[in-house]
């Protein structure tokens, strides 16, 4: 069990790498001076050529710390980073493939259109930009829906469309926050086999997660997030087939949670 | 980065066209019947002819059809992605805030001008003769006042329309209350808020060949561009998610 280790300590870290949370507390405060410690403390690297997971019970942080590493809240204290730089410098200049558990895309746009528009934006050469579209709808079997509106698609088919959207600019940095959410059996399988596509040395993939099941085949590594602190973080080869078992130690309450 | 943003303008164009250009032509249309119909004209003015009259029409057209094409170019600019979460997946690309909503501004005050001149065409053929690039003077005047303050409102707040509405008011109604010789409560009333005063009868002058004052003119232009900056601040320094 010496590869379950609790919290994460960048003195062992011998990579820089390529996400970089480093004692991220994120705080609320109401108007009426009630705050809420969303994340403490957190720490994590993801290096390139990793998968990495990150999983947790709702209200655990996770999506305050996505947001904080796209840049799009900012961190009380801490700092995130990606390929060393400020989320936004970093995703202003290559961009990020992310698909976020809420695929809020303009219900109007037809998806190949939508395909279109998020290609441009992520700087999809013009004489590159038909084949890189067809090339993502054939992937995330959308050929049939292409000409549908973002409004007629059923959850899964939106979410093939999130996720077509986040491959399309070819990052070296992909975030999927709950990427196999809503998609029928054989499409969760397919997405298993695209992650094990999506690989590659200079690729960091942060995976965020509630299906421990999906996690256990698909990620290197799972940091378990309870209570807005990385409770565990589990190498999965060595920890395979007990994630469950770690999740359940890792947030069963706040006296046994483990704490940075 | 512009390139990108250059390629998407034309999708941006698209998006006015659908969610604002249409609406603007309809309201734009009413006017016209309205107009057309004597409920917005030259009542109670004493005008010795029909072309002066045509001309007070469309003044008063004017000053109805400006704020809504502005109200309707720049409501929810920047608040409607917010709102809807649409900044998610758009911002994780190579892109920056400030620069795509700085061009869906652009954007807007072409589209607007140019719903304009389709508007004045109708007009022209159902009211008679006006003088076109003094009517279009006046709608850039209103858009770059009134929708640089209306940009700021929008990276603010989601309620955008509502307090666009509410400084709209708040402009005319303090102005009237504390006039600005008055006292130093009216002159600093009159240096923060808008000077929509300064456009009221602004399309009469402009219409019956007059020049709006060089002073006039740099304060209208001036707050609407600094409000605009300042709306370019809001969105390079607020976070998106709240």
């Amino acid at each position: 069990m010496d590869r379950v280790r609790v919290g994460f300590d960048f003195r062992f870290c011998r990579t820089r790498g390529v996400i970089e949370f480093r004692e991220v507390t994120r705080i609320y405060r109401s108007p009426l001076g009630r705050t809420v410690r969303a994340v403490e403390g957190f720490s994590l690297a993801v290096n390139r050529g990793d998968v990495v997971g990150l999983a947790g019970p709702n209200g655990a942080g996770k999506s305050t710390l996505i947001n904080i590493l796209l840049g799009y809240l900012k961190p009380t204290s801490g700092s995130a980073t990606i390929g060393g730089l400020q989320p936004r410098e970093y995703i202003e200049r290559d961009g990020v493939g992310y698909l976020s558990e809420l695929v809020a895309i303009n219900p109007a746009w037809r998806v190949r259109d939508a395909l279109r528009r998020f290609a441009i934006l992520a700087g999809v050469a013009e004489s590159d930009l038909s084949a890189r579209v067809s090339d993502v709808v054939a992937r995330l079997g959308l050929a049939e829906h292409e000409r549908k509106s973002v409004r007629q698609l059923s959850k899964g088919t939106l979410q093939r469309l999130g996720l077509a959207q986040a491959l399309l600019g070819d990052s070296d940095v992909l975030v999927l926050d709950e990427p196999a959410h809503g998609l029928d059996p054989s499409w969760t399988l397919r997405f298993r086999d695209l992650v094990g596509e999506l690989r590659r040395p200079g690729r960091a993939i942060l995976l965020v997660s509630h299906d421990l099941h999906e996690l256990e085949r698909t990620v290197d590594r799972v940091a378990i997030m309870h209570r807005g602190r990385l409770a565990r973080l589990v190498e999965m080869d060595a920890a395979r087939p007990s994630l469950e078992r770690h999740y359940r130690e890792a947030t069963a309450g706040p006296e046994e949670s483990g704490t940075p | 980065m512009s390139g990108r943003l250059g390629r998407y303008a034309a999708y941006q164009c698209r998006d006015y066209v659908r969610e604002r250009g249409i609406p603007l032509l309809l309201v734009g249309a009413l006017l016209l019947l309205m107009a057309e119909r004597g409920a917005i004209g030259a009542g109670g003015v004493d005008l010795s002819g029909s072309g002066l009259r045509t001309l007070a029409t469309a003044a008063i057209f004017l000053e109805l059809f400006a704020p809504t094409a502005v109200l309707i170019g720049v409501n929810g600019i920047v608040s409607g992605d917010r709102k809807h979460s649409y900044y998610r997946l758009l911002f994780a690309k190579p892109v920056s805030p400030v620069r795509y909503y700085a061009h869906a501004w652009l954007v807007s005050l072409a589209g607007t001008l140019l719903a304009t001149l389709l508007v004045l065409a109708g007009f022209i053929a159902f009211l008679g003769s006006i003088p076109v690039a003094a009517s279009l003077q006046f709608v850039l005047l209103y858009f770059v006042l009134f929708g640089g303050v209306g940009f700021l409102l929008s990276a603010i707040t989601e309620y955008d329309w509502v307090a666009l509405g509410v400084v709209w008011s708040l402009a005319w109604l303090l102005r009237s209350w504390l006039p600005a010789g008055e006292s130093w409560l009216g002159r600093m009333v009159d240096a923060i808020l808008p000077p929509l005063h300064l456009l009221a009868g602004a399309s009469a002058t402009l219409l019956s060949g007059g020049r709006i004052d060089t002073h006039a003119w740099l304060w209208i232009v001036g707050y609407g561009i600094a409000a605009f900056l300042a709306g370019i601040l809001v969105i390079r320094n607020r976070p998106m998610a709240s």
